[in-house]
């Protein structure tokens, strides 16, 4: 897949490297006659993405969890080039990400996307074989009419369908198996990072759980990169090595699986796992839930973002912005209050669940 | 791979002897016979009238005979067949209408498939402006113009030769492409929403591919179901303009030159002279507009 080269640089420097990525999107501000903006009048933007760090190494899974509107999604659609971002530096396999609009197949080979709703991801006027295809050719994976098929059916057998498939249609599939047809086409580049977007958000409890499976399967056969974005913390819980929790825009915790699942450290990372369904003790939260919406992400908090909801906050908080700073353990919080609340396990904390 | 091929084949026969079955007997309501059954009888007056019929410009009865067993139209008031004239207007009718709507809908296609994948954007903005300014301009005034300037007989510009009738389709596809466009736009709009146009960016296929290859086929059906029901409309805007004289000249025969010339014998007892070619008229304009209705109800339903 990748030459020996890249492959010797890729242990040095991570396959996916983020740095300080900043995604505003300006609102439509009102405009005077003449279609000039009043002078000095500060434009609101969506503080959609400030300044995310992150580096995903070769062949690691990464998950990025948090609430709706903190801006996941928005980080997938900049790893693949579908946003271009407003500051900061995106890199995958040592090259900027380019925008979609540029013709550039290196590029887009390098990053390949499953996204959310299998229903529309893929065009309902084309047959299997022919959106299967489509990467295959236009990234020179083989060649010849019979040469393309054959790759088709196989990556339809990677993904546990059989070749008949070829020639259905998307509307003669069901919810999972679209899903499982969206990765074999991601897989048809063979890219260096899949980037998975709430990949089981809309599909069955029990197709949830063979898709999840399929998706590890594939990973440690073809040793995969993802990075998986999802607020279904049981998913991520699975799939992924390393998990991100995002907060309006901004990470607040990072560290590995096991640490962020089994001793959450920061209040919104203990908060986010206690509200988790599973965890509900008919109809009442088992211990700190969270509380009231998500802040605007046009006014956002000042200080700390989450102090608005925060059981821990204190006055500092709310003009005081943390910085992510690393622990002991090797994991990196977002916290003023960190050393206390982990130090003498204050009152009202809560723990994670174990992993058992 | 040969035992994946037979399955692949297995797989295509059933649909397409559904396919089959559905040419044969289509589901259409009773209205949707009546405007086939008109349409179908407009298109036998126009292609095989013209094959069966005496010679339309030449004098081949006496002056204004009532229909009967050797004019079945009757004849006009210079001696000639109406059922020749009426199958020849037809004719031309039918190729002024369906050239104008395909030329329509060549034009406007792309435009609005353009305008809606890039949707909100100056682009657009642009593009749709242009088109309501075009509408803006009323058919018959543009073509009051067209001909003023040209005058009514074939004019050359250099090499090419614009006779009446490309005048007229010129004149009937530019007034079409403001709808047409719209509804491609429209259509398309919705289109883009889908995930899918955005994983086609990501896998890299270009904007070209697909704006043609992959938006178009779910974005054409609602297009096309327009353009077909704007034939009836074009039917009716070319007699328009060849009744005001500003399209086919006599002696030849139009829909619309046979009516306007009937005004003249209206008043000495010729009524067939309007009535039957008034009637064509009619029968395809309704069977277009009753048929085109039940396409798009096949069509919505389709999804």
């Amino acid at each position: 897949m990748t030459t020996t080269a890249v492959t010797e640089s890729s242990t040095e420097t991570p396959l996916v490297h983020v740095e300080g990525l900043v995604k505003h999107y300006p609102m439509r501000a009102k405009k005077r006659l003449g279609g000039r903006r009043e002078p000095g009048a500060d434009a609101q933007v969506v503080h959609a993405l400030d300044g995310i760090d992150l580096q995903v190494r070769q062949g690691e899974s990464v998950a990025l969890i948090g609430e709706s509107g903190c801006g996941k999604s928005t980080v997938a659609k900049v790893l693949v080039g579908l946003v271009r971002p407003t500051g900061g530096r995106v890199r995958v396999g040592g090259h900027d990400v380019v925008p979609v609009t540029t013709h550039d197949p290196a590029a887009r080979r390098r990053v390949q996307l499953v996204s959310q709703n299998p229903w529309s991801a893929l065009n309902r006027a084309r047959s299997v074989k022919h959106i299967l295809s489509q990467p295959i050719v236009l990234h020179g994976r083989a060649s010849g009419k019979e040469a393309v098929a054959q790759r088709a059916a196989e990556l339809l057998e990677m993904v546990g369908l059989p070749p008949e498939y070829l020639s259905r249609r998307p509307r003669d599939l069901s919810g999972g198996e679209l899903q499982r047809v969206t990765v074999a086409r991601a897989l048809a580049a063979e890219p260096d990072v899949l980037i998975l977007d709430e990949p089981t958000a809309s599909l069955d409890v029990s197709v949830k759980a063979t898709l999840v499976n399929l998706l590890s399967d594939l990973r440690a056969e073809l040793g995969l990169t993802y990075v998986l974005i999802t607020h279904e913390l049981d998913i991520a819980r699975h799939l992924a090595d390393r998990v991100a929790v995002m907060y309006l825009g901004e990470i607040v915790e990072s560290g590995s699986a096991e640490q962020v699942f089994g001793d959450p450290e920061h209040p919104y990372t203990r908060a986010l796992l206690a509200a988790a369904p599973t965890e509900l003790v008919i109809g009442r939260l088992h211990g700190d839930g969270l509380t009231g919406e998500v802040p605007s992400a046009i006014d956002v908090p000042t200080g700390c973002r989450f102090h608005t909801r925060c059981p821990m906050v204190a006055p500092a908080c709310t003009t005081e912005t943390p910085a992510l700073q690393r622990r002991p353990d090797d994991r990196v919080v977002a916290c003023l209050r960190i050393e206390e609340l982990v130090g003498d396990n204050a009152p009202g904390t809560t723990t994670g669940r174990n992993l058992t | 791979m040969s035992s994946l091929s037979t399955s692949l084949r297995a797989a295509q026969r059933p649909r397409r002897l559904a396919r089959l079955r559905l040419l044969k007997r289509p589901h259409l309501s009773g209205l949707g016979w009546v405007g086939l059954a008109f349409v179908i009888a407009f298109c036998l007056l126009a292609l095989l009238g013209p094959l069966i019929s005496l010679d339309p410009n030449e004098r081949t009865g006496g002056a204004l005979e009532a229909p009967g067993a050797d004019h079945w139209f009757g004849t006009d008031d210079l001696g000639r067949d109406v059922f020749a004239r009426t199958a020849v207007g037809a004719r031309l009718s039918l190729f002024v209408a369906l050239g104008s709507v395909i030329g329509g809908l060549v034009v406007a296609v792309p435009i609005g498939l353009l305008a809606g994948y890039r949707g909100g954007t100056r682009l657009d903005n642009v593009l749709m402006r242009i088109m309501e300014a075009l509408q803006a301009l009323p058919v018959f005034i543009l073509a009051l113009f067209v001909v003023g300037m040209t005058g009514t007989g074939s004019s050359e510009f250099g090499p090419l030769t614009l006779t009446p009738e490309i005048k007229v389709i010129a004149l009937l596809a530019v007034s079409f492409l403001p709808f047409f466009a719209r509804v491609t736009r429209a259509a398309t709009l919705v289109e883009v929403q889908q995930e899918y146009v955005d994983a086609l960016r990501v896998v890299g296929v270009p904007r070209r591919h697909i704006l043609f290859g992959e938006l178009l086929p779910n974005v054409i059906p609602p297009v096309l179901v327009q353009g077909f029901l704007w034939v009836g409309i074009a039917v009716f805007a070319e007699s328009a303009l060849s009744f005001l004289g500003l399209g086919m000249q006599p002696p030849q025969a139009s829909l619309g030159n046979l009516l306007s010339d009937a005004t003249n014998s209206l008043m000495i007892g010729g009524w067939w002279l309007s009535v039957l070619p008034g009637l064509a008229i009619l029968l395809v304009t309704i069977g277009i507009n009753l048929l085109g209705d039940e396409v798009e109800r096949l069509l919505s339903g389709r999804r």
